[in-house]
């Protein structure tokens, strides 16, 4: 299968808003689609925050590993972040081992902080620095 | 000395402001002492059914003290609110961090009917800390290399307050 991967733009609004709808992805997603935003606040502009998202019927395909080399490669090389922070579901065991693989460590876990499937649940806060 | 709890209201954007400036408070917050009162009056503007802003006022109307509860907008995350407060330097350890604290809580717990309450501290910040623990906040998660203050890159504390369904916290 042959894909780019690319910025995205007003063309892909129907695509993206397909994806936070689709069954096997929107239970895990509470954010926005495969982005990079850095910290608006002026003592927080080393920190960016990070969601990504796979459709369902791709996942499994190394789709989730590219794009976090991209977004990643944004942030240590033109960005010049010192840390990237994330949140996941905590039973989304897949995306804990694919973030750990790219240096993310679990940083603590909110208790009870989103509904999903009739339920308060837990989600883990994660982040991975960069010393100069 | 005699002061009022009551919802923010746009003539207090510049009492603000000095709070937001003023060393003894800035350091831990996230203002800055170059914010001017156009941030305060724009971000007064900007609020909306979620944001619930109080102030404590002086009886010439000082500003001494602030605390806010916004509520979540996520739709699967509208049992949440975050809190954040901020005490004038020549008013603390006076009690007024925590009568805040209990308006903002009465609103959460027995009109909003939030689930959880959240905050960030920073990791040194001992009293601030100590006082969240006394209103049943725990600390959930060590928010490395933060936010800058003084010159580094500081740790800050998630932490929150989750309500067990039907038992009153206050």
């Amino acid at each position: 299968m042959n894909y780019t991967i690319r910025p995205a733009g007003p063309e892909d609004t129907a695509g993206i808003t397909a994806l936070r709808r689709m069954p096997g992805v929107f239970e895990q997603a509470a954010s926005l689609p495969s982005d990079l935003t850095v910290e608006s606040n002026l003592r927080r502009r080393h920190s960016g925050g990070l969601g990504i998202m796979v459709r369902t019927d791709c996942q499994g395909q190394g789709i989730g590993t590219a794009l976090l080399e991209a977004v990643l490669d944004l942030a240590d090389n033109w960005l010049m972040l010192r840390r990237v922070e994330l949140e996941v579901y905590a039973d989304n065991q897949r995306a804990v081992r694919l973030y750990e693989k790219f240096g993310f460590e679990t940083e603590g876990r909110k208790r009870e902080a989103s509904v999903k499937n009739g339920a308060y649940v837990d989600l883990l806060v994660m982040a991975r620095l960069r010393t100069p | 000395m005699n002061y009022t709890i009551r919802p923010m209201e746009l003539g207090d954007a510049p009492g603000f402001n000095v709070l937001r400036r003023m060393p003894g408070v800035f350091e831990n917050t996230l203002g800055l002492p170059s914010e001017r009162v156009q941030h305060s009056i724009d971000g007064f503007q900007r609020f909306g059914p979620d944001d619930h802003i109080f102030v404590a006022v002086l009886e010439d109307g000082t500003v001494i003290g602030s605390a806010g509860l916004q509520v979540c907008t996520n739709p699967r995350m509208r049992h949440v609110g975050t809190l954040g407060m901020l005490v004038h330097t020549d008013f603390q350890d006076q009690g007024i961090g925590t009568a805040l604290m209990k308006t903002v809580l009465e609103l959460a717990d027995n009109w909003l009917m939030l689930m959880r309450v959240e905050l960030e501290v920073f990791a040194d910040n001992q009293r601030a800390i100590h006082l969240y623990e006394k209103f049943g906040f725990e600390k959930e998660a060590l928010l490395r290399m933060s936010v800058v203050r003084d010159g580094q890159y500081r740790d800050k504390y998630k932490m929150a307050r989750i309500r067990v369904s039907g038992e009153a916290l206050t």
